[in-house]
């Protein structure tokens, strides 16, 4: 019965140190994203880096704004090719 | 929220913005070109830069071959009706499939005539240059495709 109430050796060093590893996981989890924020808020205040940012996204979201409009726009031309040729092609397959 | 965290939320609006703008600059001609009556036909002007005078004589050129084009559709699906009818039942070749299958060739190269007649006057309307043009390409997506067999042939073609 004694042996039974008797916890494995160094059990309670393994227990402290499991609450520690966890703790540590979910400190390193907010440190990251506070890292993040604290970054770009110690940077981007300052006006010439705010400058390049702002023109670097707007240039990113120009450009994939353009690329998508032209990818569009080859489908509808290869559509609208497509619908000249059903017009005057009864031979034309229909798709 | 503090003051860098809301720079970069401006920033991305702006890109946001600049992607709106461009995407909406970008694909203003299609979106006229879908608006557009006969789509097919703006697409064919801005295709082959056509002026205005040389796109009302292509459209009415096109005009006047569309109802000879579906009066040569409706001939075709009679006579592929007349060759099913046939080739569903018997067992064989017979006489009457044998004619149904010339009959459908004559039709098939009397269509391709007139096919070809009307590509030829609508690049006649053109610039020369955009009339060969599209005399090449129009004979390349119609009578020259080879899965219709009048075009180079797959295997023996490297």
């Amino acid at each position: 019965m004694d042996r039974d109430r008797t916890a494995p050796p160094r059990f309670q060093e393994q227990v402290w140190k499991r609450i520690e590893s966890a703790e540590a996981v979910h400190v390193n989890r907010g440190s990251r994203w506070s890292l993040l924020t604290d970054w770009i808020n110690a940077v981007l205040p300052r006006p010439a880096f705010a400058l390049a940012c702002a023109m670097v996204l707007l240039l990113v979201g120009g450009a994939a704004g353009w690329a998508q409009a032209r990818h569009e726009a080859g489908h509808v031309d290869d559509e609208l090719e497509a619908r000249y040729l059903r017009v005057v092609d009864p031979y034309q397959p229909a798709d | 929220m503090q003051r860098g965290t809301t720079i970069l939320g401006i920033g991305l609006a702006g890109a946001l913005l600049a992607y709106a703008c461009f995407y909406y600059v970008g694909s203003a001609s299609h979106r006229a070109l879908l608006r557009d009556q006969t789509p097919e036909l703006a697409w064919l002007k801005r295709e082959f830069k056509l002026g205005d005078a040389e796109f009302a004589e292509v459209a009415r050129q096109h005009a006047a071959y569309l109802p000879q084009c579906q009066a040569m559709c409706q001939r075709i699906d009679e006579q592929d009706k007349r060759l099913r009818q046939p080739l569903a039942a018997a067992p064989a070749v017979t006489p009457e499939i044998e004619a149904a299958i010339g009959e459908a060739a004559r039709l098939r190269a009397e269509c391709h005539g007139k096919m070809l007649q009307h590509f030829f006057e609508m690049s006649r309307a053109m610039p020369p240059e955009q009339g060969r043009r599209f005399l090449v390409w129009i004979t390349e997506r119609t009578l020259l495709q080879p899965e219709r067999g009048m075009g180079p042939m797959g295997p023996a073609h490297p």
